[in-house]
């Protein structure tokens, strides 16, 4: 006798583990990567991020083939570099607000302005693990990408080094951690000011553009406020370069004319300026948010 | 020569007109018209109703035939226009005014009434509470309301009102379903167009059907379903004893299906009136006690599923 | 689920000096509940509160025996939530975002997939959960909203306004989606304004009026057993006066009537009173209170 057998297709219910705030944490971190680097949506998003990535890393590779190709030439060279770690945040800083810009008004307006918050807000997730989570996941892609060239830069280094590879990155280590210790700050500083604004603009590309726009005037700004000699707390204001400003503090080098120095504070102030306002700016992200509902 | 879909006393003619976007016909040869009173306009998203409803109103041009409204081909001779309002389903209103200022704006545009008739209009939405009170503050229920005041205002003609229910409450609801019929009962031609049908059967005596761009349907809705002779009418029967029932229906010819479940019968039959006349005896002779007689497939819901399905 | 799936005792809530809720007491017991109320009455605030995205001001609130805001995170790992406003990113596809949506709610990353799948079949959308949300039309955004309120399996749905511009297969589909989540385990608190709706879904009903409960209790207690509700074929004054002959109460609608009998069966009466007079039943049924009736009656408007 012949069988057959019907299958009940109709609702099974979830009987596998629930991985609560911890589970929707991460979902929300990754998320907030692809966003960022234009994953899984389409090619158009991941043109930008991607762009900027190999801007940043260009110089460092083309350091790396033109000390290759010098071949000889390459102790002399290795120490005339044409720019030093320290002078390569000239252009890693700049790299890293633009995507700063870009990126956190991408994590927050679309999510208000679509109502996507209306689906988190029925999720075990707080307002508070909302924002960390996107802070999170620009973190790790900014610090990435300001990171990765100083890496390349110094791995190249280490290759083409007269010394060997081994003996070149035992003797310059600390350039790692001080090059990381710096891009961490470049990023606080930027991402903070970029929530800031993200939670209030309407559109990703105005949020941006405010953002840029504000940064980069805070510094010829500032500059001639405290060229007048009277206004030096103005100092303070010089947004773009109390990163750099420390920065230069921590990689003992002076790559050039910090308006906070010109004003007459110290890197510490410079480092408490950082803080405070990413302290204040975290505050107000957070209130914002909170009014919302 | 009038039939169901064309009504007497006709004040907008819809004359053989097709709409198409590029490929896609969007309307395809309709000829129909309104009158007095209340017709309900019917049809699935994107099957060609908003489109017809825009035709009618001017606010597009037919690819082909035309509408006449009062006998006139409006597109032609805008001034008819004061005539006919327009309730839209979007959000068409000034948020900084108040209602007053609102309804008096669209008085002076029709050229319809004054302050006096921009008044009453209010008071028949009953809104004169909050007459003075910028609209944008309002409610989605209050702001349709005041869109229907405005469309009032003097009286137009032509009353077109296009899911004029969205968003209010079910008093609000109510007092607008009997203000509509009001209306047609005084002789204007209001056309509701609503995917609430319970709503449209309420307060419309005469309903077109629009399906892939053609009209499916008119007439009143009994007088629809009646025309679908070859769908049997379902009805449910609830007696003490439904198979001593089913037994003595058994026999009647009309009745195609008899379906028992529990203490409810479910009947098929071609003539639910002979069914509905014959009951009461049937059951007195059979001892039974009839608690239900509950025709299923009557309502416009029933029958509009059976003219979306049947393409 | 045994016990109340709602509870709220002393409710209040306020929008700065506009008192939303003014003292909210439930208890809610599981199936599938309307809520009610016209628009300002408070039924957009106690969903928000339900679900611990407003703090209450006074009072307390469980939801599903978890008290909100104390279990926050294990209630809203058990409720879904399907917003009347749009909430869908249009950059992302369909499948893709209910996949999200489940992960967020603790499903690890194989399972949220595989109930999106599931889940996305259940409503009704299939080579289109592959494309991106933007082109999706109202129906199929509204089924991709429901899609994401069940997919992590919650035993309790807020629906606001699931019908919304559906059009009448769309409504009805969307009803039917909604009776059927109870056979799966699946309770649902379904806000309305189309009362019509309510009655066709629900078993429970709450009314909520100027931020109090107006009424809260089952759906089949608004029949009464001894009241007919009568249509007839053609003239029906001769059946009225038949029945007031038999010794019943009639009161008349246009083509409807109420009939009431204190000593007998009343609906004996009337098969015996049409059988005599040879008129036809076009509808007999019990005569049912619709929601409608009592809105009217207890409810004011907003204004």
């Amino acid at each position: 006798m012949s069988e057959g057998v019907v299958f009940d297709l109709g609702y099974a219910p979830h009987e596998g583990e629930r991985l609560g705030r911890p589970g929707a944490l991460r979902a929300l971190y990754r998320d907030g990567l692809r966003k960022v680097l234009g994953l899984r949506r389409r090619a158009r998003s991941k043109v930008f991020p991607w762009m900027l990535l190999g801007i940043a890393v260009l110089p460092a590779l083309f350091f790396i083939a033109f000390g290759i190709l010098a071949g000889n030439l390459a102790d002399n060279l290795a120490e005339a570099t044409f720019f030093s770690h320290s002078r390569y945040f000239e252009m890693t800083g700049v790299i890293g607000l633009i995507f700063v810009a870009l990126a956190s008004s991408e994590l927050l307006v679309p999510d208000r302005v679509h109502g996507v918050m209306a689906v988190y807000a029925s999720r075990p997730l707080s307002m508070v693990d909302y924002l960390a989570g996107r802070a999170a996941s620009l973190g790790t892609v900014v610090f990435a990408f300001m990171e990765i060239p100083h890496l390349v830069l110094f791995f190249g280094r280490a290759w083409v080094s007269d010394g060997g590879f081994g003996s070149y990155v035992v003797e310059n280590v600390s350039v790692l951690w001080e090059t990381s210790l710096a891009s961490l700050l470049y990023f606080v500083m930027y991402a903070a000011l970029g929530f800031l604004v993200a939670s209030f603009a309407s559109r990703p590309a105005i949020a941006a553009g405010v953002l840029v726009g504000v940064v980069s005037i805070s510094g010829p700004a500032t500059d001639a406020l405290v060229s007048t000699g009277t206004f030096r707390v103005a100092g303070l204001l010089a947004l773009q370069h109390h990163p750099g400003y420390v920065k230069d503090w921590i990689m003992g080098d002076d790559v050039r004319r910090w308006i906070p120095e010109a004003a007459g504070f110290g890197p510490t102030a410079s480092l408490a300026a950082i803080v405070v306002i990413a302290a204040l700016s975290a505050a107000v992200v957070v209130r914002r948010y909170r009014s919302l509902r | 020569m009038t039939t169901p879909a064309f009504a007497a006393d006709a004040t907008i003619e819809v004359r053989a007109v097709s709409k198409w976007f590029g490929q896609k016909v969007a309307v395809s040869d309709v000829s129909c018209s309104f009158g007095p009173g209340v017709t309900g306009l019917l049809g699935p998203n994107g099957a060609g109703k908003t489109t017809l409803l825009r035709m009618v109103c001017g606010l597009l041009e037919p690819s082909d035939g035309e509408v006449l409204v009062l006998g006139e081909n409006l597109r032609r001779r805008p001034g008819g226009y004061r005539n006919l309002a327009l309730v839209p389903e979007e959000d068409a209103v000034y948020g900084f005014l108040t209602t007053r200022e609102f309804v008096r704006y669209a008085a002076v545009l029709s050229g319809l009434g004054g302050a006096a008739e921009a008044d009453a209009a209010i008071e028949a939405v009953e809104l004169q509470d909050a007459a003075d009170r910028p609209i944008s503050g309002f409610s989605k229920g209050m702001r349709q309301r005041a869109k229907v005041a405005a469309a009032l205002v003097g009286s137009p003609g032509v009353l077109i009102l296009d899911e004029p229910l969205n968003g209010t409450d079910p008093v609000q609801r109510a007092r607008l379903i009997a203000l509509f019929r009001r209306l047609g009962d005084e002789g204007h031609t209001v056309v509701v167009s609503s995917h609430v049908l319970a709503e449209v059967e309420r307060t419309a005596g005469r309903v077109l059907a629009i399906v892939d761009g053609k009209l499916a349907a008119a007439g009143d809705v009994a007088a629809i379903r009646r025309a679908m002779t070859n769908i049997p009418y379902r009805v449910r029967i609830e007696v003490e004893d439904p198979r001593r029932l089913a037994a003595a229906l058994a026999g009647d010819e009309d009745v195609s299906s008899i379906g028992v479940d529990g203490r409810l019968l479910h009947v098929e039959t071609t003539d639910l009136p002979a069914l509905g006349r014959r009951l009461p005896a049937a059951a007195r002779s059979l001892d039974l006690t009839v608690r239900l007689f509950e025709p299923e497939d009557e309502s416009l819901e029933s029958v509009f599923r059976y003219l979306v399905r049947r393409r | 689920m045994d016990g109340p799936i709602i509870t709220t005792s002393g409710l209040q809530f306020a929008y700065g000096d506009i008192v939303a809720l003014a003292g909210v007491d439930l208890e809610v017991p599981p199936g599938r509940v309307g809520l009610v109320g016209a628009n300002g009455a408070g039924k957009t605030t106690l969903l928000k509160l339900l679900l611990g995205i407003l703090p209450p001001a006074a009072g307390s609130i469980g939801v599903l025996g978890r008290p909100v805001p104390g279990d926050l995170l294990g209630v809203r790992s058990r409720v879904g939530f399907m917003p009347e406003s749009d909430c869908l990113p249009p950059d992302q596809t369909a499948a893709d975002f209910v996949a999200y949506a489940a992960e967020l709610a603790g499903l690890p990353v194989r399972a949220a997939r595989q109930r999106a799948s599931d889940v996305l079949t259940l409503v009704g959308l299939h080579e289109e959960r592959f494309r991106y949300l933007k082109e999706f039309s109202t129906g199929m955004l509204q089924r991709a909203k429901l899609a994401q309120a069940i997919v992590h399996d919650p035993d309790l749905v807020l629906l606001d306004e699931p019908t919304a511009g559906l059009d009448p297969e769309g409504r009805e589909e969307m009803l039917g989606l909604v009776i059927r989540l109870e056979e799966y385990g699946i309770h649902s608190v379904l806000s309305s304004h189309v009362l019509t709706d309510i009655e066709r879904t629900c078993d429970w009903v709450v009314m909520l009026d100027g931020g109090r409960v107006l009424r809260s209790g089952p759906l089949i207690e608004l029949s009464a057993a001894d009241e007919a509700a009568l249509e007839v074929l053609g003239d029906p004054d001769p059946v009225v006066a038949g029945l007031e002959a038999a010794g019943a109460t009639v009161t008349v609608d246009g083509n409807a009537m109420t009939v009431r009998h204190q000593g007998a069966d009343v609906f004996a009466v009337v098969r015996d009173v049409l059988a005599d007079t040879g008129a036809g039943i076009r509808r007999l049924g019990p005569h049912r209170t619709t929601l409608e009736d009592i809105f009217m009656a207890g409810a004011d408007g907003d204004v």
